[in-house]
């Protein structure tokens, strides 16, 4: 920007010395906004280089950073100083016309009433509507299809081995007691849905409802790692009160009790996992889990 | 006022047994390591029994292993002062060498393993203790080893000032309410390499503040981020 194009100073006309200075605000001001346009330039400027040497993330977010804020403090600064600013008055026209005008409008209003004009609207009015409509079943085209018994069922069966995250299988006499273990059905360690903790309590501790006394051989207890609230892995145990924790809201599972919630937000118990110990002492699934394991839905179990 | 009172007290009334325990500690400070029955019976047998068997005061020890038994005496977490106080990490009260005469006096009547295991931190990997860690400890222990709390009045510990060794005995033996974790000896060494490695991590994204976590984070984002949102759109919208 040069001397000549220097906005003349606001309309009305100020006393000489005032108008000097206000002048010679004005050029420090635009001097001032030329140096940050700059400094964006030079900033920009050494961003592309350090870009094309190879690039370093915290120069290249520095950089960009002074760049863009030279480029806003010039703009700003352009509004404040440069702008004219102050408050205009502009008188407003007398409202509302001659005598015959006033009636020539009323004739108008009441000439344009009839139906002519409202079959118009009622016809467009539809067309919207039913546009409207179609849009708005699309969404609904989305939801499906529906998921079906997908939510109920994991890899999990019966007779299929018990393996850790690196996919070995897991021997009986390698849990001790008071271990936790996170444990996957063979072949299927990358299936969200077939997480299991696997514990290990004391034989006889566990106290199963009946039919279930031989889901938990020698005290191998085995419930779905994901919380019956919101989802999240049920990793944290302790093991001397026999509570699985939830880091995500504090929700607890008594593994002595079915993983029953003693605690937080949880409404159901972990699905169990029945386990078997094959003849070669390796720990095996004798089924899937019973009921859909994660985040309770409203017709679960329907 | 304590600290004054107790050699007043010693030398006025000099009730037996706090003569009794002032000798034990000088005869463990000038003499050679007292035998590890002497110590076993004199400080942990009147809880747990002549022989590990448990009193209505202290807990069967039976079924625990050495790395258990090393670990509760190497934290300080043993002996308590009263039967029923908290363990809570602290001084250990034996040396090294009272330490070992302790678990060698003990090996014959508690179980056999898991055994005081031997650590490599050298030959850990710590990209892979790091994925362990994030796995298996960082849910109780936080993702920087701070600790933090679990149900009730339960915490798991930070991991500030644990060894090695210490580390592996509790992975292997679950000491309290943390559980046992089936690792490998190799797996073992990453993780420690790792939970060494966090006492002074490579802070990429700036400055670690104190690795509390996200809630200092937001926090900071909050006062000095929206703080300095909130002065721009005031000058932005300042008229002279």
């Amino acid at each position: 920007m040069s001397e000549q194009q220097t906005p003349a100073p606001s309309d009305a006309p100020p006393g000489e010395p005032q108008q000097a200075a206000q002048v010679e605000r004005e050029r420090r001001a635009e001097l001032r906004i030329a140096g940050a346009f700059l400094l964006t330039a030079l900033a920009a400027t050494i961003l592309a280089v350090v870009y094309w040497r190879g690039g370093h993330p915290q120069w290249e977010g520095a950089l960009l950073a002074m760049a863009l804020a030279g480029l806003g403090y010039g703009f700003v600064s352009f509004a404040h100083h440069l702008l004219p600013g102050g408050e205009v008055e502009q008188e407003r026209s007398p409202l509302g016309g001659d005598e015959e005008a006033q009636e020539g409008i009323v004739d108008d209003i009441e000439r344009s009433a009839p139906f002519g004009r409202r079959k118009l609207l009622t016809r467009s009015l539809g067309l919207g509507a039913v546009a409207l409509a179609a849009a708005f079943s699309f969404p609904i085209r989305s939801l499906g299809p529906g998921p079906g018994k997908q939510l109920e069922r994991t890899p999990w069966r019966k007779g299929i081995k018990v393996v850790d995250h690196n996919g070995k299988a897991v021997h009986a006499d390698d849990v001790p007691v008071g271990a936790l273990l996170t444990v996957f059905p063979e072949g299927h360690t990358d299936a969200a849905d077939a997480q299991t903790v696997l514990v290990r309590v004391e034989e006889g501790q566990a106290k199963p409802r009946p039919g279930r006394e031989a889901w938990s051989p020698e005290g191998l207890l085995a419930f779905s790692k994901i919380c019956t609230h919101a989802g999240c892995p049920v990793g944290l145990y302790q093991a001397e009160t026999h509570q699985l924790l939830c880091p995500c809201h504090q929700s607890a599972f008594d593994v002595l009790k079915e993983a029953e919630p003693v605690f937080g937000p949880a409404a159901r118990a972990l699905p169990q996992l029945p386990l078997e110990i094959g003849p070669d002492g390796l720990l095996r699934a004798s089924g899937d889990f019973e009921e859909p394991v994660g985040p309770t839905y409203w017709n679960i179990g329907k | 006022m304590a600290a004054l009172a107790a050699p007043l007290l010693l030398a006025v009334v000099a009730t037996p047994a706090l003569v009794h325990h002032s000798s034990a500690e000088a005869s463990a400070r000038s003499q050679p390591v007292p035998s590890g029955r002497f110590l076993y019976l004199r400080d942990c047998g009147v809880c747990h029994g002549e022989r590990g068997e448990g009193t209505p005061l202290g807990q069967r020890l039976t079924h625990i292993g050495p790395a258990e038994v090393d670990y509760t005496l190497s934290t300080g977490r043993m002996p308590v002062d009263e039967p029923g106080a908290e363990r809570r990490r602290r001084e250990p009260r034996y040396s090294r060498a009272e330490r070992t005469a302790i678990v060698d006096f003990m090996r014959p009547f508690i179980a056999p393993t898991p055994d005081i295991p031997h650590v490599d931190v050298a030959a850990g990997d710590v990209a892979e203790g790091a994925e362990l860690y994030l796995a298996q400890c960082a849910a109780c222990h936080q993702w920087a080893g701070e600790g933090g709390a679990l149900l009730g009045d339960i915490e798991s510990p930070p991991l500030k000032d644990s060894t090695p060794v210490q580390i592996a005995e509790a992975i292997h033996s679950g000491p309290l309410n943390m559980p046992v974790f089936v690792l490998s000896d190799d797996e073992v060494n990453s993780i420690a390499a790792y939970v060494l490695y966090l006492r002074h991590p490579e802070d990429r994204g700036g400055v670690g503040l104190w690795h509390f976590g996200p809630l200092t984070e937001g926090a900071v984002a909050w006062l000095f981020g929206l703080g300095a949102v909130v002065m721009v759109c005031r000058w932005i919208g300042t008229r002279e």
